[in-house]
């Protein structure tokens, strides 16, 4: 029996000798510049950079895309150098993650990218006077309504709206006036229409962190007068939750949604106008949140050796030439000042000129919870208790801006 | 001999309170799928919750599945049907062996096994993607066949988890496969993989079958693991591939995904009837006579 | 004789050494490819399986194991590392901003300290060699003034020069450049490349055609593992939290830090943070009678079910057919599509019924929803094992029972109910573990609320304690993955005592 156990196992071993003389394949090869990107963007960039050898010479590009957003994030978190990206894209959010993290590598801000990107795009991808990130484009929302509803030219005034609900409610069986399609987050305009908001801004446009605007006197006024009735109750005009089917079946003339809507709500047979939300006046407009999506380099890539290749491919990244290409394959208005002004596209146009009129988009300020809740938690919970529960419109606001001053001040200290 | 007064006479039809309170879950059951088929035949993208009889049909969301190029939807069947099939099977013969072992045999330790494979399922695994997504990167650059974005790898860690899940499934079925059995065949000479071959298999068939099929429809429709390991659009499975229409931030587009989905069920339902037979049952007690 | 399978003598054990053959000689293949790669843990790992495997299947006394051994291997690798792992992790401060090693953190601080002068200075550059040095030829960005720069000096040259058309000097005696090809393999040697100013400034390569002006802000003493500002001269030194800290002020911190170890800290302050500790009994009850009543009522269902199936009553195929679709759509659309339907104003659930119910909204309904949802997610898998187990029940008991004149339910009551239960009860113990931490149905469908955040409560009515640590640890940009580690340990406590006492009370381990 041993002999035999030596025979066989002899066997093996001469065997296994001779078939480990083959060679195991290989992963990926040198030079060789990889790209994450999420389910949207990942095609576009895989039909304009997946292979190119003139916007980084000498390197190979690759681009890899997930299969949604969160997988995206999920892997980027997870990842270390041994198989993260070399250059990663996804929304502003990354900058200030990555930063503390250590896993974004700083970029050096050339004065190519400084003078041809608008600074509100350059200070959503800063972290610490760092810049991070070249923004790619636009994520904002616009001010719709129903042509055929309401007829060919927008709305004037707050007011204007307001009225057309109430009059046309039981006649035409709106349930609602306007309806925010992302919830909270989409609100933002009607908030501000108001007279409210997140935080107030100084006159040069930048955000006061010291300020809480969503319980100023001229909000509570507002929100009484328009969107609740006498007894103090809502009248069914604000709509934030689940609203959306109801626009697209006509029974609510006004939205406030993004470019990611405007399919659907066409294939509804919603003859829709693109704008700015109206303001209490004719020359006021709300204010949305814009936020920015961006490319980032990674701290991968300098362990990788290709970081100058992806030094490279950033700057065509923040390039009008390669804006414009991402921008007619994505339809979002680009960052780029350049490439912005030549977009032609109508409906990227519509949104472009609404982000004219929003207001930066600080989601680590937003995101913050150092008070209990974040920022959209906590306006829910506001519509919550008004809208549906009929509360004190006062002490509700009051109560929320008693967190969200929290949230606020410990984002201005900590960053 | 006692007359049997059990039996009334009843004005209703036979089986009358089992067919109504059939009816009743099948109302229940069906009314979500109702949505389900209504979203995929819904243009815009949404999952119609308030209509119940939908304005707008349209084939686009099926036509999508086809057409786009993004949309390798046959593809990812065929992946989806391959991992799923090969972990169904193998995961049945791990959790029957183990089973076997933990139902027939006695060894030292046998009880700390029970118990630690019990414990082990019911750990919160906030961490495990982590650690496996680290593993894999690293087994990757040595054996990419098997490392982070490979269906080998994905197959290999469903088998990791399958053992903890098929081992208690089926040993208390195991359990009251009477022990005679076994003792016939030893006694006829069998050694114990004879008696696990060729007398314990085929009497387990109902339940390794209903093993089976539980196994292939939750690798069927895993996601968050998939589609972390996942990354290159051909090798992707029916789950992570349609979660592009619905893992946006914002924009989400139900009716591919519901398409999708429902089409992905046909086989899933399919298998399942040609399943039934096993199920059915009556090789048990067809042994046990003898 | 010797027996395999169904093979006796010496087929079987051709084939039993037929297969350890194949098994070992690819083991050792695998086991010298990771050795070329130089990865010791997967060369280990091989090597243990290797003689894992042949000591198992060639010995006599390791039977058991025989049919244990590929679970294991799997089950160690795949379910046992990750639970070690998050173990560990729960004594790290693993957060956001201490998330990668020591090293890499000093790097990026390093990387991160090069700061550019007050005006931003930049240059259009051509890389290449002068006198078998890598040098470069700068065009200086708003004065026009070009260098030549060398690792030892960067002296400004006015003539001897050429320039492209963009004015970018591209030529100089004694210069050759160097092609992008061969650029992109010496990238390490490039990007080390510094060309001294003096005081302590220098212009470094950003990328192939365009360098900075920058100084060294931070620098690393590795003998006493100090990190130094050089404009500020405040000294950092590591603090057991894992970031350098300013030894003047403790508060001062860099970013980024890594990973430390800071013993149980994670632990107690799960213990003594209000936040986390205060709705925690709530939370907490809630979560176990979420568990128990949705198994409760899912074996209720799938029980009945499979008792009135089990007979042959028409249509019975049909039925089992449409029964076991809730199974087969991924539960993830499902869960979305309950909850539209649950909407107070647009929602189905209302418009069938013409009312305005709040169910999201009122803690009562809420819990009431996601038992409901989870009853049509569960009750086709129970009817399944329900099902299955029935037919487990030999028939002859039935029959024996019937003749001595029990009734139908007396049964079902006396003999099959509590056979029943012998079988599932593993089962209806790991859904319970299932069910208590069942994340899914509760994130998609409430988000765990409703939440009364206003009042500043952190729980909502329907958080299970899974769902709670998930919005403690993750979230506003700041995840705390080591304190996610902790709560999940002390979960794995509470639910895996539970099981186990339940476990032994049942007596399931004790099976004839």
């Amino acid at each position: 029996m041993n002999k035999k156990r030596f025979g066989v196992v002899g066997f093996v071993a001469a065997a296994a000798l001779a078939v480990s003389g083959l060679a195991v394949p290989t992963a990926n090869a040198a030079n060789t510049i990889v790209v994450w990107a999420d389910e949207q963007r990942g095609p576009q960039l895989e039909k304009l950079i997946e292979g190119n050898k003139t916007i980084a010479p000498g390197y190979t590009i690759q681009v890899k895309y997930f299969s949604a957003l969160d997988a995206l994030q999920s892997a980027w978190d997870k990842s270390t150098a041994a198989g993260g990206p070399d250059i990663i894209t996804g929304p502003a959010s990354f900058a200030s993650q990555g930063a503390k993290s250590g896993k974004l590598a700083r970029l050096g801000a050339s004065a190519t990218i400084t003078n041809s990107i608008p600074k509100a795009g350059l200070s959503a991808m800063t972290y610490s006077k760092g810049l991070y990130g070249v923004p790619l484009d636009v994520d904002t929302t616009a001010f719709l309504w129903n042509k055929t509803l309401f007829g060919a030219d927008a709305p004037a005034t707050f007011a204007d709206m307001v009225s057309y609900y109430t009059t046309n409610k039981s006649a035409k069986g709106l349930t609602g006036g306007i309806c925010a399609f992302e919830g909270t987050w989409g609100s933002h305009a009607v908030l501000t229409a108001l007279g409210g908001g997140a935080w107030a801004l100084n006159k040069n446009g930048t955000a006061n962190m010291n300020t809480v605007a969503l319980n100023s006197k001229t909000f509570k006024a507002n929100v009484k007068k328009y969107l609740l009735d006498s007894s103090g109750k809502s009248t069914g005009f604000f709509q934030w939750d689940g609203c959306g089917d109801a626009f697209k079946a006509g029974k609510i003339p006004f939205a406030i949604t993004g470019a990611w809507n405007f399919d659907g709500i066409e294939k509804a047979g919603v003859k829709f106008g693109l704008g700015a939300t109206p303001g209490l006046t004719s020359s006021t407009k709300g204010a949305q949140w814009v936020n920015y999506s961006g490319a980032f380099l990674t701290s991968y890539a300098a362990s990788h050796g290709v970081s100058l290749g992806a030094n490279k491919v950033m700057k065509w990244f923040a390039s009008e030439a390669g804006q414009a290409k991402m921008s007619a394959l994505s339809g979002r208005p680009p960052a780029n000042t350049a490439a912005a002004g030549a977009v032609t596209n109508p409906s990227t146009l519509g949104v472009a000129k609404a982000a004219l009129t929003g207001t930066p988009q600080i989601s680590p300020a937003l995101d913050n919870k150092t008070g209990g809740s974040n920022w959209y938690d906590v306006l829910g919970g506001v519509y919550t208790d008004i809208f549906t529960k009929g509360k004190s419109v006062d002490a509700t606001l009051d109560a929320a801006a008693a967190i969200l001053a929290k949230n606020f001040a410990n984002y201005a200290t900590n960053g | 001999m006692t007359i049997r007064t059990s039996e009334k006479r009843s004005f209703l039809p036979k089986d009358f309170w089992s067919h109504i309170f059939i009816w009743v879950l099948i109302l229940f059951t069906l009314f979500p799928i109702y949505v389900v088929i209504t979203s995929s035949f819904n243009p815009t993208g949404s999952l119609a919750t308030s209509e119940l009889w939908p304005k707008l049909w349209s084939l686009d969301n099926y036509k999508v599945l086809f057409t786009l190029e993004s949309v390798p939807y046959l593809t990812w069947v065929k992946n989806s049907m391959i991992i799923a099939s090969i972990n169904a099977v193998i995961s049945v013969f791990i959790g029957a062996a183990s089973a076997f072992a933990f139902s027939r045999m006695r060894f030292k330790g046998r009880k700390f096994g029970l118990q630690a494979l019990l414990l082990v399922q019911v750990f919160p695994s906030f961490l495990a993607l982590a650690a496996i997504y680290v593993m894999m990167e690293h087994v990757y650059t040595v054996f990419p066949v098997i490392g982070l974005g490979s269906l080998g790898g994905l197959l290999l860690i469903y088998l990791g988890g399958s053992m903890g899940v098929n081992a208690w499934l089926l040993k208390g079925y195991i359990d009251t496969i009477p022990m005679e059995l076994d003792e016939a065949a030893r006694i006829d000479g069998a050694s114990t993989f004879q008696v696990y071959w060729l007398i314990f298999f085929p009497l387990a068939a109902p339940v390794l079958a209903v093993t089976a099929l539980l196994s292939f429809i939750g690798t069927f429709n895993e996601f968050v693991l998939a589609s972390l390991f996942l990354q290159d659009i051909n090798s992707r499975t029916v789950a992570v591939g349609l979660q592009q229409f619905v893992g946006q931030q914002f924009g989400q587009n139900w009716g591919p995904f519901a398409a999708g989905s429902l089409l992905a069920a046909i086989p899933l339902v399919a298998i399942f009837l040609s399943m039934q037979r096993f199920i059915i049952g009556g090789l048990t007690q067809g042994a046990t006579k003898g | 004789m010797y027996r395999l399978a169904g093979f006796t003598g010496l087929p079987a054990q051709i084939l039993k050494m037929g297969l350890m053959a194949l098994i070992d000689s690819f083991l050792i293949w695998m086991f010298f490819a990771a050795l070329a790669k130089e990865s010791t843990p997967l060369s280990v790992v091989i090597a243990c399986v290797f003689i894992a495997a042949n000591f198992v299947y060639f010995a006599k006394f390791t039977l058991p194991l025989k049919f244990l051994l590929p679970g294991m291997i799997l089950l160690l690798t795949f379910v046992l590392v990750p639970l070690v792992y998050t173990v560990t992790m729960s004594g790290f401060n693993y957060r956001t901003g201490n998330e990668i090693s020591k090293d890499a953190a000093i790097e990026q601080i390093i990387a991160n300290g090069l700061a550019p002068d007050a005006n931003n200075t930049g240059y259009d550059m051509t890389l290449g060699k002068f006198e078998g040095d890598w040098s470069a030829l700068l065009l200086e960005q708003g004065t026009a003034k070009v260098y030549l720069a060398t690792p030892k000096e960067v002296k400004e040259i006015t003539s001897g020069f050429e320039a492209n058309e963009y004015g970018i000097p591209n030529t100089y005696p004694g210069f050759s450049e160097v092609t992008p090809d061969d650029a992109s393999t010496q990238e390490a040697a490039i990007v080390a490349l510094k060309f001294p100013l003096g005081q302590g400034q220098f212009i470094a390569p950003q990328a192939l055609d365009f360098a900075a002006l920058l100084t060294q802000a931070m620098s690393y003493d590795e003998a006493t593992d100090t990190l130094t500002n050089n404009s500020t001269g405040a000294t950092y030194k590591p603090n057991d939290e894992g970031n350098f800290v300013n030894i003047n002020d403790p508060t001062d911190k860099i970013l980024p830090g890594w990973r430390a170890w800071n013993i149980f800290r994670n632990y107690t302050h799960l213990l003594t943070d209000p936040v986390v500790r205060g709705p925690f009994i709530g939370v907490f009850i809630w979560t176990i009678s979420f568990a128990f009543l949705t198994v409760l009522s899912m074996f209720s269902v799938g029980l009945l079910l499979a008792i009135v199936l089990n007979r042959k009553i028409k249509l019975r195929r049909f039925y089992r057919s449409v029964l076991i679709l809730p199974y087969a759509i991924p539960s993830f659309m499902s869960i979305l599509i309950w909850a539209g339907m649950f909407n107070r104003q647009f929602g189905a659930i209302n418009a069938l019924f013409g009312t305005q119910i709040d169910f999201m909204n009122s803690p009562t309904l809420a819990k009431m929803v996601i038992l409901i949802v989870n009853l049509w997610l569960g009750f086709p898998y129970f009817y399944l094992i329900c099902s299955g187990a029935l037919q487990a029940i030999p028939a002859e008991l039935e029959e024996a029972a019937s003749l001595d004149g029990a009734s139908t339910s007396q049964i079902l009551r006396r003999i099959k109910l509590p056979l029943l239960l012998q079988i599932l009860s593993p089962l209806l113990i790991a859904s319970f573990a299932f069910n208590f931490n069942n994340f899914n149905i509760v994130y998609l469908l409430t988000g765990g609320g409703p939440t009364d955040v206003l009042a500043g409560k952190a729980a909502g009515a329907t958080d299970i304690l899974i769902t709670y640590t998930y919005k403690t640890a993750f979230g506003s940009n700041e995840q705390n993955l080591g304190l996610a580690s902790a709560i999940s340990v002390l979960i794995f406590f509470i639910v895996g005592g539970l099981s186990l006492w339940s476990l032994r009370r049942s007596k399931v381990l004790d099976t004839f």
